[in-house]
């Protein structure tokens, strides 16, 4: 139901996490004007609150009038900061201007304050005045310059950092090659990530990101790369490879990781078939259906996983011949056929419950797919040796008017069995949709019942909830019947909502 | 802002809409409601819940609805819709699930599943309802460029200057 379109999303999160905020809404006295702000500003006995709270409202009414007060204060200490608060907002030149103009009086952290907001202003003639700030004997200035014009990531910014490239400035060099990118320059791009390649001293992370760009802008010319990445000794670098495939097309990112794969060693190996897996190309089926047959664990449980994207009805019965045991690998394949959707699978699971030697395991699937139509070959079962395995199956797939199947069987023994219909009620009723009907059915299992069974059925009702529920633990309550007024105070002791204090 | 990301991004997720947001937020006085391009409501209230946990969620479809929170326990209506119900009810609150992600995506380098871009993505609708219900006006916006239409206010309040020496 909930793949329907016409949806409505409640959530509580907003007003919890600004209640100290006044909205609009609330009745509050009348903003002060650009005027009054100002005013605010240059009044000598203002406080640094009043003053900061001025910038913050400015912000988003200043106009070009207030521009020269606001100029005045970014080599102001502390307030240096909320000016360019109120400045980076105001849609003039003038505020472009009055950075530009700034740079040459400015000095350490304002100055590098202003050099991040003249790139916040995203006007591409401020490059040349941020380049003359690449040599400031202050490296942080240069290096703030350097990421300014980056983020601005023209052409001219992007040939202005790659003839200056350096370790220093390959953190800069990075951010331009993507604006460059964004924008559609992609051969200069391209270029810019090539050369952070190759530059000596560059960070790995930033060395591993070019190489990942570079993969992706290259397009099918960017497959050779991928696959030295894949193929690397570096564990790093091998791993970047794993990132990149997963973001270029699939297709060519599986039929280089299948290529990789064949030369893999187990650890890589399986790696590979997960990629493959979530790259979900068919043409990758024969190397996975090989791995299954692997003698390597890890490189069997990644193919197994991956087939929950690559298989089909069609594999249903090789995989139920790798989960027969407590194996990993068992558990996986377990998964993998709970996870392959439709029903034909369905039918392919159904059609391997008369073999007895996978009878365990198709019954274990019939339950976890839910495949109710199995109800009456399963209850046909419930004396067999495996029953255990399909008491489970019949609480996962049991309707309610079938509730009975596992409710008159209630204190059976042995007590293994017992406590596997006790698991088996539980999950059917946790998903019963007429609650009013369960509870009548529950209540019905208590008379003559062991006291677990009291137990269960008062836990059951417990969390099912709702007035009859409670009606029927209070009543237990009075019963008397020593274990259902036990464990009937105990269910409202701890029922999950206020109805039942309601009782006292 | 940071409480309402952990519910908005099970809600876009509820949407398919983990790389997009609303396009129109309208702020009452309990709340706002957002509207997404394929016309599902996105209701952010602050009463009405039934006290699942602390981070409530309600999925409203055509059919009924199903309501959770952290503390793990659902409520569906109506109850005929049980018989989809596909996972136990949980008791209190655990992060063995995210904790597994995590470790499995640092092993496949998959992303996981509430990665940088979904936080981010969540965080733009919580700031974008709150500079509506900020304002207390209707707002458009445009997800992929970011920018509220025709509301230069709204948009002068859509970020602030970094505090040197950090940038992003």
């Amino acid at each position: 139901m909930f793949s329907h379109i016409r949806i409505t999303i409640f959530s509580i999160c907003l007003l919890l996490a600004v209640d100290h905020i006044t909205p609009c809404f609330a009745a509050e006295p009348a903003p002060k004007t650009e005027a009054e702000l100002l005013g605010q500003l240059q009044d000598s006995k203002a406080s640094f609150h009043d003053k900061s709270a001025a910038c913050k409202r400015l912000a988003v009414v200043g106009t070009e009038a207030a521009v020269p007060v606001l100029a005045t204060l970014l080599d102001t200490e502390h307030l240096s900061h909320y000016a360019r608060y109120a400045l980076e907002p105001i849609p003039s030149d003038q505020v472009d201007a009055a950075l530009i103009a700034s740079l040459g009086t400015l000095k350490g952290k304002h100055l590098v304050g202003v050099i991040q907001s003249i790139a916040s202003r995203g006007k591409p003639e401020a490059i040349d005045a941020l380049a003359g700030k690449l040599d400031d004997a202050d490296r942080e200035v240069a290096k703030m310059a350097a990421h300014s014009i980056a983020r601005l990531g023209t052409p001219k910014a992007g040939k202005i950092l790659g003839d200056r490239l350096s370790s220093e400035f390959a953190d800069a060099a990075l951010v331009c090659a993507k604006q460059l990118a964004r924008q559609g320059h992609l051969d200069q791009a391209i270029a810019l990530f090539t050369k952070l390649l190759h530059i000596e001293g560059v960070p790995e992370h930033i060395h591993l990101a070019a190489m990942l760009q570079t993969i992706r802008l290259q397009g099918h010319e960017g497959l050779e790369l991928l696959g030295e990445a894949l193929a690397s000794d570096d564990e790093k670098t091998f791993n970047h490879g794993l990132r990149t495939a997963r973001l270029i097309d699939k297709a060519d990112a599986a039929k280089v990781a299948r290529q990789v794969l064949k030369n893999s060693a187990p650890a890589r190996a399986a790696l590979l078939l997960t990629l493959l897996g979530d790259l979900n190309d068919l043409a990758s089926l024969p190397a996975v259906i090989d791995a299954i047959g692997s003698d390597n664990d890890s490189v069997k449980v990644a193919a197994l996983g991956a087939m929950a994207s690559l298989g089909g009805a069609e594999h249903v019965s090789l995989l139920v011949d790798e989960a027969g045991d407590e194996s990993e690998a068992s558990a996986v394949a377990l998964q993998t056929l709970v996870a392959l959707p439709g029903g034909d699978v369905d039918r392919a699971v159904l059609e391997l419950l008369n073999d007895e030697k996978r009878q365990d395991t198709v019954v274990t699937v019939i339950g976890k797919r839910r495949i109710s139509s199995a109800v009456p070959k399963l209850v046909a079962m419930i004396d067999a040796p495996n029953r255990i395995q399909v008491v489970a199956a019949l609480g996962e797939t049991i309707s309610l008017d079938q509730l009975d199947i596992l409710g008159k069987r209630l204190d059976s023994k042995p007590e293994d069995f017992n406590a596997a219909i006790r698991k088996a009620l539980h999950a059917a009723c946790d998903r019963m949709p007429n609650r009013s009907a369960t509870v009548a059915k529950l209540s019905g299992y208590m008379k003559n019942a062991s006291d677990v069974t009291v137990q269960l059925v008062m836990d059951e009702l417990r969390q099912i909830g709702g007035p009859e529920a409670l009606a029927a633990v209070a009543a237990a309550a009075k019963s008397d019947v020593q274990a259902q007024r036990e464990y009937a105070t105990r269910a409202l002791g701890n029922w999950l909502d206020i109805s039942a204090a309601r009782l006292c | 802002m940071e409480w309402g990301a952990h519910t908005v991004d099970l809600c876009q997720l509820g949407n398919s809409a983990d790389h997009t947001a609303p396009i129109e937020y309208v702020p009452n006085e309990r709340g706002v409601v957002c509207t997404y391009a394929n016309g599902v409501k996105l209701i952010m209230r602050d009463q009405g819940w039934l006290g699942l946990g602390t981070c409530s969620v309600r999925f409203v479809g055509d059919q009924g609805w199903v309501e959770t929170g952290d503390s793990g326990a659902m409520k569906i209506e109506p109850e005929s819709l049980l018989s989809e119900k596909k996972v136990f009810t949980r008791v209190g609150t655990s992060a063995y699930t995210h904790v597994a992600n995590f470790l499995d995506c640092v092993k496949t380098r998959r992303l996981t599943r509430a990665n940088a871009s979904v936080a981010g993505q969540s965080h733009i609708v919580c700031h974008a309802a709150y500079i509506a219900w900020q304002l207390g006006r209707t707002l458009k916006f445009d997800p992929v460029k970011e920018e509220f239409l025709g509301d230069e206010e709204a948009n002068r309040m859509r970020s602030r200057a970094t505090r040197a020496p950090w940038t992003i």
